[in-house]
């Protein structure tokens, strides 16, 4: 081969494995995945990367200080005890929504329901990942998705003193759906954050604009689905 | 195969870099020390082979402290600046992006490790690691000056296509780390759908070799179909013979580290315009070769005329 036909061959080769790297469906992963690449400014990932190369690993989470005590922040730079927001729309989701056409779009029949239909969990809040796999695994509730818009609801509540352990609950703000039916928690809601796109770290932030003088009766996660759109907001509701 | 699309950090990437490049270079070293075993074994053990081991662990401190100062003050900012601001897009880190990079950079590799043997100033540094008369893994450890600074140009348009530049940093360390484990001549040919698919031992002692059918083959890091399919692959037939020409003759590693650049220098200083200077940069070490050949014959001419 000549060069010029070999330098062709390789910009062709690179185009095909471009474009299959460039549309491959990808799950979303760790919190820290957000930390590290989503919410780090150009000089920030310059920074860290001098700091990794500098002094490792763990210290980059210190030099960030993502070891602030809410992270604890471990050996493999998995950040636990941290309020995780799930981003994604999930995998059984996605198929339930990619089978809905336009015509079947309900509209804001959502929006006065009281109750979501869903599941229940006390746990750490370093768990919450399972909470999520758990309400994904109901294939049951996700079924019963009519609209490619769709709202989930993330209660936390009986939170704990140091905001370790909460009752989470998690569903569908749909009261035509048949499951187990748990009541959303009633009171005045303080925004914390704004509905719109927004990353994990923005809403790990939100937390930190709770008054914690006052006494917390819940924590409200909502996720407005469009599609594979996804709007996020926070509020609070005080006792 | 979830796991494939499951997104990974950026440190994940710096992590995975980080172990490979530290637990290779303990099992290399360990590899060596067998290899030595065997060559002691077999006799074949002298001090200018012990000399020329050590020579190369040497030039591998000087390397890394050339990649380190370039590492910390250009090829990452660099790197990083260009994925911020000139990427065509920034792709997800996932296994299946890192495939996808492996394959880009192994192939990037082919073309760097081309041009290092295409121009005077690539083997200005690459001739370092050719130019020892044995093939051992030490050898694979034999750098020259600018062998940490050469890759950035191959490697960035792969920031610009999008990849993290970590996730190429692994890639790259990858690539290097199979191409160290082929610097030996304990190993004979493999299984052939391995020989035909896989860069080899065999293969890339082809490359290290002065033999006249074997110059300029056999470039790849870890896929030899690249010279397969850009006709530069030969196979090995005959025994090999290792090293440059003219031979350095030297285990002083102050000797070898410089010699490629010290040659260059001689050859720009003695050079007869600038165009001809410039074309010592960029044209084959072949051409330069050919050139010294041609103005000796032409004195010899001119000395015999008279």
């Amino acid at each position: 081969m000549s060069f010029s036909l070999s330098v062709i061959t390789t910009l062709l080769i690179s185009a095909l494995v471009w474009l299959g790297v460039a549309f491959q469906p990808v799950t979303e992963s760790t919190v820290f995945e957000k930390y590290a690449s989503y919410n780090l400014s150009a000089e920030q990932t310059s920074a860290a990367a001098y700091s990794m190369i500098t002094f490792g690993r763990k210290e980059t989470s210190e030099y960030f200080q993502l070891d602030d005590p809410a992270l604890q922040v471990s050996d493999d730079v998995v950040v636990n005890g941290v309020n995780r927001p799930k981003k994604t729309v999930t995998q059984p989701l996605q198929l339930a929504a990619a089978k809905i056409t336009t015509s079947k779009k309900q509209g804001k029949r959502t929006n006065t329901a009281h109750s979501i239909i869903g599941i229940s969990r006390v746990i750490e809040l370093g768990a919450i990942d399972k909470v999520w796999q758990d309400f994904e695994a109901k294939i049951e509730l996700s079924n019963q998705i009519s609209s490619e818009k769709y709202t989930i609801y993330v209660v936390y509540s009986d939170l704990n003193a140091d905001y370790s352990r909460a009752k989470v609950s998690m569903g569908f703000l749909d009261a035509s759906m048949s499951g187990s039916k748990i009541s959303l928690p009633t009171g005045k809601k303080v925004s914390l954050l704004a509905s719109g796109k927004h990353s994990a770290n923005d809403i790990y932030q939100s937390w930190n604009k709770i008054d914690y003088n006052k006494s917390v009766k819940a924590v409200l996660e909502r996720h407005d689905y469009s599609g594979t759109k996804e709007k996020i907001s926070v509020s609070v509701i005080y006792q | 195969m979830d796991f494939l699309n499951q997104r990974l950090t950026d440190l994940h990437m710096y992590g995975w870099e980080e172990f490979i490049n530290d637990w290779f270079f303990a099992i290399t070293i360990s590899l060596f020390v067998i290899e030595l075993l065997i060559i002691a074994l077999q006799k074949t053990m002298s001090w200018n082979l012990l000399g020329d081991s050590v020579t190369n662990f040497i030039t591998l401190v000087a390397h890394q402290i050339i990649a380190g100062f370039v590492a910390v003050l250009f090829y990452l900012v660099a790197f990083f600046w260009l994925y911020d601001n000139f990427s065509l897009t920034q792709l997800p880190i996932t296994w299946w992006s890192v495939i996808g990079c492996i394959i880009l950079a192994d192939v990037v590799y082919y073309w760097e490790h081309r041009f290092m043997h295409s121009c005077g100033i690539g083997w200005a540094t690459h001739t370092v690691h050719h130019s020892s008369p044995y093939f051992n893994l030490s050898v694979a450890y034999r750098f020259g000056p600018l062998d940490s600074t050469l890759p950035f140009f191959f490697h960035a348009p792969l920031v610009m296509l999008g990849f993290h530049p970590f996730m190429i940093f692994f890639a790259e360390s990858l690539v290097q780390v199979y191409q160290t484990l082929l610097h030996t001549e304990k190993v004979g040919k493999l299984p052939k759908p391995i020989e035909k698919v896989m860069n080899t031992p065999s293969h890339h002692r082809v490359h290290h070799a002065t033999n006249t059918q074997y110059l300029d083959k056999n470039y790849a890091g870890i896929l030899i179909i690249w010279d397969r399919m850009f006709g530069t692959f030969a196979e090995e037939k005959e025994k090999v013979s290792y090293g440059v020409y003219p031979r350095i003759n030297s285990v002083n590693p102050i000797t070898v580290f410089f010699s490629g650049f010290v040659k260059l220098g001689q050859q720009l200083r003695d050079a007869p315009s600038w165009a001809y200077r410039f074309k010592l940069l960029v044209k084959p070490p072949l051409w330069a070769w050919q050139q010294e050949q041609k103005a000796k014959k032409l004195k010899r001419e001119a000395e015999a005329a008279a």
